[in-house]
């Protein structure tokens, strides 16, 4: 069995309180610029959607890291080994849903790690928009 | 990065010569004042000239934004910009939430300080550490949500945040705001229309740096304490749905809506027009402000034939109930409309209807005739006649003209129904009849920027909980919105509430409405945050110093005593209809105000703070 973040963009308030909170456990900062999810958002047309990491099967981001820091264990989530990392921001490139930022001072990739099972981000969501389900 | 919860410098611009400094936010002003609205009287107390006129190019122009804001603490996303206002002559101040605060944060700023006048329209954009001004003589004439999507797409980052103007404050209306997210307007008293004088189209700003505070352990168990109260509050669900829009429907259950410019409190549409029939029929999904978890905005998608495309975050109910209940009208989807128009335009909804309204009632009581107003139809819910001077006064065109001053000074020009005109302090009041709830009436009488319910917002004298009053204000009347009792300690805790909601930087709705946070809860937070101990006494301290400062500044421009007052309307004539909830109130004002004067520690003759109490909050000139 294996966690994945599900997104209802059609609860989606647009807050970005799961951008905190992510920022808030992981790095202990409040900065939406080192959330390992973020909202897209268009004001105009009325659009908020989180851009989650999918935890895709045989992840692109993992497979185009010249260095092998990048990994993806057995339950589907990334792990980084931060001293390979060089930075050069190839799994950004590769991942297919523009999930995966690099952090504006290090350079390296910010990566989802579901944070043990209880990510912060679902626990803050107050609409509902942001849920953790179980797959095969 | 100090973990004190500062984003930690104060940016000054000076758009006549370019020069930008940036100096670090001074932590004695921080303990005095905490931030955002605090911080800007502060530096205005400070830095402005008494008799520089407010459109000078030296004249300052202030964003500031507020020690919670870009934490956890939801909703704590709100900047106020402040200046002296070109409306009224006075403290000029708003406010605004959205998303536009916590990003200067996050560019490492807690203030803007703008004097000057670029030499040609410019934007500033502030790219972390980068700040440039950059051409905007082709965004020129654009509209906000024009501007906004162009200055997006220059930049090339859609996440950038933008305050824009419009064309209103580009043509010199004086109650033009400025617009965050296209429909989170800081639009009382003419911030925009200062803007638009130092040639400063909008800001933008992207930040990528971080707020840290001291003891991030406690402050998330402080967070996850609030979050649970806002979650389990028995408004919670209402507000959801509805936000502010619910008080369509409950305003008529009292009779105090402002129909036809407050000729009674009861509106025979207002089903027509509700929060519920909003959600029904438009609304596609909630919104919400920085970290809020309360989706109290909507999106909405309308579908009349008559307005083409027309799809906004919004409305609020000031807007909904100016173009509604106040200016007659029953057409839901025409005030909608009308809404967009002002927030593309760049207008103060609630000074827009007040001169419509005022210019229909003149009409109605053939003080006006059509000939003189371009040959529009005065009555009461015309929409043609409500688009047309929308349009008219944003480009200040014809009939326009006389209004795009506001109401006091639309009444001076055409020398007639000065004693119809809805202001106190030359800015125009808001949607409810103070005549149905006496503490919102001695609160627009006394407010600091002009009449003005969001300085204080004193709820509590509608929940009837009389014992609750004794515990609080000894005084079992503060609980009853028509008694006058109790009133002047009703007002003067929710100001100092209300000015400490605006110094830290987070929502009214939650900080004043739900009472969400106590003093000392407030003070424990703030420990938390800034690693320096506070006391729930010296939180409240600020919120009184910062009403007291206010009142200091507006005293410089001669304002007293005499100046807190209400519309002789709400003074002299009982409220209707007959069998309305509120029926034959009038505002028993004198005896609130005395109540008030003594409880701030003020001179009850002259209305201002003796010398002791300056002296005692360190005000001291």
């Amino acid at each position: 069995m294996a966690l994945r973040l599900v997104v209802d963009e059609m609860y989606c308030s647009g807050c970005r309180a799961c951008e905190v909170a992510c920022s808030d456990v992981h790095e202990n900062t409040f900065s939406p610029a080192l959330s390992r999810l973020h909202a897209l958002k268009r004001d105009a047309e009325g659009i908020d959607r989180p851009i989650v990491c999918h935890f895709c099967a045989e992840a692109p981001c993992a497979a185009a890291c010249p260095t092998d820091a990048l990994s993806q264990q057995s339950n589907g989530v990334l792990q980084l080994d931060a001293t390979l990392c060089q930075g050069c921001g190839e799994c950004a490139k590769a991942c297919p849903h523009r999930a995966l930022r690099m952090h504006p001072r290090t350079g390296q990739p910010l990566v989802c790690d579901l944070y043990e099972g209880e990510p912060a981000c679902v626990a803050v969501c107050a609409t509902g928009a942001l849920s953790l389900e179980e797959r095969e | 990065m100090t973990a004190n919860g500062l984003a930690g410098s104060v940016l000054r611009i000076d758009l006549s010569t370019g020069d930008i400094i940036r100096e670090p936010t001074d932590p004695h002003l921080v303990r005095a004042f905490l931030g955002g609205r605090g911080l800007n009287v502060a530096r205005l107390l400070r830095e402005l000239p008494t008799g520089m006129d407010p459109l000078a190019p030296e004249a300052p122009l202030l964003i500031g934004v507020g020690p919670l804001v870009g934490t956890s603490f939801p909703g704590g996303a709100r900047f106020n910009i402040t200046a002296r206002s070109p409306q009224t002559g006075i403290l000029g101040d708003s406010n605004a939430g959205g998303f536009f605060g916590p990003e200067l944060r996050f560019a490492g700023i807690d203030q803007l300080v703008i004097t000057g006048r670029a030499p040609h329209p410019a934007f500033l954009w502030i790219d972390d550490d980068r700040v440039v001004l950059q051409d905007a003589r082709d965004l020129w004439g654009m509209d906000t949500l024009e501007t906004t999507v162009a200055i997006q797409e220059a930049l090339g980052d859609a996440g950038v945040q933008v305050a824009a103007i419009g064309p209103a404050a580009e043509h010199g209306v004086l109650f033009s705001g400025v617009f965050a997210n296209l429909a989170r307007p800081a639009a009382r008293t003419g911030m925009g229309t200062v803007m638009a004088s130092k040639n400063l189209k909008a800001i933008a700003v992207r930040g990528t740096g971080e707020i840290r505070v001291a003891d991030s352990g406690h402050f998330r168990e402080c967070i996850a304490r609030l979050n649970e109260r806002i979650l389990s509050h028995p408004e919670y669900e209402i507000r959801s749905r509805l936000g502010t829009t619910r008080l369509i429907t409950s305003l008529q259950a009292i009779g105090g809506l402002p129909t036809r410019h407050f000729q009674s409190g009861l509106f025979e549409a207002a089903d027509a027009v509700s929060g519920e029939t909003i959600e029904r029929q438009y609304k596609v999904r909630g919104k919400a402000c920085f970290a809020c978890n309360i989706p109290c905005s909507r999106f909405l998608v309308t579908d009349d034939p008559r307005f083409p495309g027309l799809r906004f975050e919004g409305p609020e109910y000031e807007p909904l109930a100016g173009f509604t209940a106040r200016v007659g009208n029953g057409d839901l989807p025409l005030a909608l409309h009308a809404i967009d128009r002002c927030n593309r335009l760049g207008m103060d909804a609630i000074s827009v209807t007040e001169v419509i309204a005022w210019v229909m009632e003149l009409g109605q009581r053939g003080m006006l005739a059509s000939a003189e107003a371009d040959g529009l139809d005065l009555e009461f819910g015309s929409g043609e006649s409500i688009l047309a001077l929308i349009e008219k006064i944003a480009h200040r065109e014809g009939f326009g003209d006389v209004l795009a001053d506001g109401v006091r000074t639309a009444a001076h020009k055409l020398v007639r129904g000065q004693e119809l005109a809805m202001e106190v302090k030359g800015l125009e009041l808001f949607q409810a009849d103070v005549r149905a709830m006496k503490g919102y009436a001695l609160g627009n009488a006394v407010a600091s920027r002009g009449a003005d319910h969001l300085r204080s917002e004193p709820w509590f004298e509608f929940s009837g909980d009389r014992e609750e009053a004794v515990r609080r204000y000894g005084i079992p009347e503060a609980a009853d919105r028509l008694a006058w009792k109790g009133k002047g300690k009703l007002v003067a805790h929710f100001e100092e509430m209300a000015s400490v909601s605006d110094a830290i930087g987070v929502c009214k709705n939650t900080y004043n409405n739900m009472e969400v946070l106590d003093w000392d809860e407030t003070a424990e937070l703030l420990v938390a945050a800034t690693g320096r101990p506070w006391t729930g006494e010296e939180v409240r301290r600020v919120g009184e110093r910062i009403v007291n400062a206010e009142r200091l500044l507006n005293a410089r421009w001669g304002i007293t005593r005499r100046d807190d007052t209400l519309p002789r309307r709400f003074l002299q004539e009982p409220i209707g209809p007959p069998d309305s909830p509120s029926a034959g109130s009038v505002v028993e004002l004198g005896p609130m105000l005395e109540e008030y004067y003594s409880v701030r520690g003020w001179n009850s003759a002259t209305g201002l703070p003796t010398p002791e109490k300056l002296h005692d909050l360190g005000l001291e000139e």
